[in-house]
């Protein structure tokens, strides 16, 4: 049966309070809330959001089977799991972290070893044992190390039957991932089918530590993600929405479906700012502009810039867990003064509009969050460096608008020398990588399309090499069902 | 005095500081210094005097290709490498190590060198800050000859260079290459008699006050106030940066607005892989040798060249330049010319 509307249904939660809205799939949003929440966990939020949409949407023709796909954004990941570093009371995933395992393929790379740098009490909750064993590439693609596929065998019997997942990074695994596949392989025939093994080539970013220091999250995050994306799909069926897929925001603004998450889950950090930035673009037709998110006595939190309709990504790492990992989110501007100063009012607010920006164009600024009339209304006049100041119409629920109309999205990068023969060859095949990356992602595979193509030098290098970084985006497909509905 | 603990991250910030944009960032190499210091004990900061008199002391420094290195962060051992072929080569023993360049990143590395060598480091360095390429050092200045060069990589592989004034970066820079960009070496080896008129003395000290001065302060431009005042440098003013660098390295003006008591002010800042020049309606307030450093005032960190955006609100200093830079032959080597500025040096003064 094919239902006569195509609609969305986005749930964006930030702290103590969520948003939720119904949004057709040409971006027609139907309704919307926002409201306080005790637990904010997406299985008591659901009946809330189910009862109270259906109730606004139901008089425009909608019912709960035209909602083909249900998007759900998180803030903070760490907060979410629990991870040291995050406010108290905000913890929502019960369960153990990890335990893993952690491979190092370099074994001349011991000026840090594996988690060296962690804060020593998660260290010890998060890893039992970590290895730096030969292997990795050098920048032409070489070996840097011949892979000891004996030590990778003897690390895995003395971890076998005693981890959740393992984590592996290798030197250079951008240029050459052929010995963290290889490992994958080796730990897998010891290990079985069951633990899952993350490779740090699937994560973006270079260099090795903050790549390295990604993977061994996600593969301490893992069984929490299972446990919640169970319960996500459970609640889902008790609301009568077994029929709907369920995708997660991640750090830039774009979806992925539960299945493809449950191996990435730290790409969900950082999600609410990225969709409730794309959702206010969206809402006011702005799609260069800046976002002020509030909170919900009407005070802006932080800034942030939006062009082509998505958030800005920040240049550097980002800190999860006093952890440095490769992560990208949000250049999130926060209105807190600087140190040393106090107060926090709108000398602060025109202050972060202007660090927020990237060049001294003035642009609209737009509010939004729970609080985002009530900062509006309280403003005395212009705010320096904007070309107005409004609040989209169901500014409160940005985010989840956000998330309901976010595309899928995949990136493939590759390094590889200016001089190789085979470099036009090269560029085709990392395009088809992120357009595959983004239908492993749940983009609809009929209409994915390849956004973005960046290639630059790789600075200092004796060889030229570049750096070819791709991205593809898609609407989310449709017409899925579970598995356990086949046959 | 030694480093370690909290110390180390007051001593990265101050190398940070003495960077003056460049050298890349101490705050990255700080995981590795701190990791060295956790496998060996502190590490030891030791005067001349403190030395036997025919000791050597052995300079040691990364080199090679930032995104390189952070893939391939290597061992450290390879300075313990370096140190058994120079001891080989002069039989005589090694008693201290010493910082080539102060400024940014390679600060704080010498101290997971040293560390990993199993030597203290000398309270000094080679340049006072940062500055690009091999021979910009006191120790060339002095007429010290840099042979031999010894190069290591991360899997021992060692390459001595007996090549001469002039020939020992362009050799010692192929070697690198053939070690894939990245590598330690060291060069300028010279006796502990030696060092007393060839090095920039009290660096390692300098550069751990000032880190202590931006921890105890109670807002960064506070901070910048209590180091110009104690190292008798410039405040130059507190603004934000209203049009940036479009790429790192090129030499394209960054301008600063005042803000506060320094509104109205326009300063444009000259910069290629550091702060050049900093000038004001035509006048020059600072120019390399000396050190321009910018504060981010939120975060207390010191921009790199590379790291300036719009917006970004900041405070500017200049502190003096060791005093070798400031003679004839130093201005030749370092001074506003051999950064393709034509301005003339004007000395900081105190403000």
């Amino acid at each position: 049966m094919t239902p006569d509307r195509s609609c969305r249904l986005g749930i964006s939660m930030h702290r103590d309070r969520f948003a939720a809205a119904v949004v057709e799939s040409d971006g027609t949003v139907l309704a919307s809330i926002e409201r306080p929440t005790p637990t904010a966990t997406v299985t008591t939020v659901l009946p809330v959001v189910v009862d109270e949409l259906m109730a606004q949407a139901g008089p425009r023709g909608v019912d709960l089977e035209h909602i083909q796909q249900v998007m759900v954004g998180v803030s903070e990941i760490d907060g979410l799991a629990g991870l040291p570093g995050a406010e108290a009371g905000w913890r929502r995933w019960p369960g153990q972290l990890g335990p893993v395992a952690v491979v190092r393929l370099g074994a001349a790379t011991t000026s840090l070893p594996p988690l060296a740098g962690w804060p020593a009490s998660f260290r010890a909750t998060v890893s039992i044992a970590e290895a730096c064993v030969a292997g990795g590439a050098r920048l032409d693609g070489t070996d840097f190390e011949p892979l000891d596929t004996a030590g990778l065998v003897a690390f895995a019997r003395k971890i076998a039957g005693k981890v959740n997942a393992v984590a592996v990074s290798s030197v250079f695994a951008a240029v050459a991932p052929g010995h963290e596949l290889a490992a994958a392989g080796l730990l897998r025939a010891e290990l079985g089918d069951s633990v899952p093994i993350l490779l740090s080539h699937e994560m973006s970013g270079s260099g090795l530590l903050e790549r390295e220091n990604a993977t061994v999250l996600q593969a301490a995050l893992i069984r929490r993600a299972w446990g919640a994306a169970h319960r996500l799909r459970r609640a889902l069926v008790d609301v009568g929405l077994s029929h709907a897929e369920p995708f997660l925001a991640r750090n830039d603004g774009s979806i992925m479906t539960v299945d493809y998450a449950l191996t990435r889950p730290l790409l969900m950090h950082g999600a609410a700012a990225a969709v409730g930035a794309r959702g206010a673009a969206l809402l006011a037709g702005e799609p260069e502009a800046l976002v002020a998110f509030t909170d919900v006595d009407g005070e802006p939190t932080a800034v942030c810039s939006v062009t082509a309709g998505s958030a800005q990504l920040a240049a550097g790492s980002t800190v999860i867990a006093g952890v440095q990992t490769g992560l990208r989110t949000v250049a999130l501007v926060p209105t807190t003064p600087p140190i040393g100063g106090t107060g926090c009012g709108l000398p602060q607010l025109a202050e972060a509009v202007d660090r927020a920006k990237s060049s001294p164009r003035d642009l609209p600024l737009l509010v939004i969050g729970p609080g985002a009339e009530k900062l509006v209304d309280t403003l005395p006049g212009p705010l320096p460096g904007t070309t107005l100041v409004c609040c989209p119409p169901r500014a409160d629920a940005a985010a989840a608008v956000g998330v309901a109309v976010a595309p899928v999205s995949g990136e493939a990068v590759r390094m590889f020398s200016a001089n190789s023969p085979h470099g036009d060859d090269i560029r085709h095949r990392v395009k088809e990588q992120a357009r595959a990356a983004a239908v492993h992602a749940g983009a609809d595979p009929a209409t994915v399309a390849v956004t973005d193509v960046e290639e630059s030098t790789v600075p200092y290098v004796s060889e030229p090499t570049m750096v070819l970084r791709v991205r593809a985006e898609g609407p989310p497909r449709v017409g899925w069902r579970r598995t356990y509905e086949r046959s | 005095m030694h480093l370690a603990g909290g110390r180390l991250r007051d001593f990265a910030r101050g190398c940070d500081a003495l960077g003056g944009g460049g050298g890349g960032q101490a705050r990255y190499a700080l995981p590795l210094a701190a990791h060295a210091v956790e496998l060996t004990g502190p590490v030891q900061v030791v005067q001349p005097a403190e030395l036997p008199p025919d000791g050597l002391v052995m300079p040691c420094t990364f080199l090679g290709a930032p995104a390189i290195g952070a893939e391939r962060i290597g061992t450290c051992r390879e300075a313990a490498t370096i140190r058994v072929h120079i001891e080989r080569h002069f039989g005589k023993p090694v008693v201290a190590m010493l910082c080539n360049e102060i400024g940014g990143f390679h600060g704080a590395a010498s101290v997971a060198l040293a560390a990993h060598a199993g030597l203290p480091m000398l309270d000094a360095d080679g340049m006072g800050r940062a500055f690009p390429g091999m021979s910009r050092v006191a120790m060339h200045l002095a007429g010290v000859t840099p042979d031999p060069v010894v190069l290591a990589d991360e899997h021992d592989r060692v390459v001595a260079v007996h090549a001469g004034d002039g020939w020992a970066e362009r050799m010692a820079r192929s070697v690198v290459v053939g070690f894939g960009d990245r590598g330690v070496s060291s060069e300028y080896v010279m006796t502990v008699d030696q060092v007393a008129d060839a090095v920039i003395t009290g660096s390692v000290g300098k550069a751990l006050r000032i880190g202590e001065l931006i921890g105890e302060a109670a807002s960064v431009p506070d901070a910048a106030r209590a180091i110009v005042a104690e190292f008798d440098g410039l405040l130059i003013a507190e603004g934000r940066v209203t049009a940036a660098l479009p790429e790192p390295g090129r030499h394209t003006p960054a301008t600063i607005e005042g803000t506060g008591a320094d509104s109205g002010r326009t300063l444009r800042l000259e910069a290629g892989h550091e702060y050049l020049a900093v000038i004001e309606d035509g006048e020059v307030l600072a120019t390399v040798p000396d050190i321009i450093t910018v504060f981010d005032t939120y975060t207390g960190e010191a921009l790199g060249a590379g790291e300036l955006r719009y917006g970004q609100r900041v405070v500017a200093v200049a502190l003096p330049c060791p005093d070798v830079w400031r003679t004839p032959a130093g201005l030749d080597l370092v001074g506003p010319a051999a950064f393709g500025l034509d301005l003339p040096y004007r000395p900081v003064a105190a403000s």
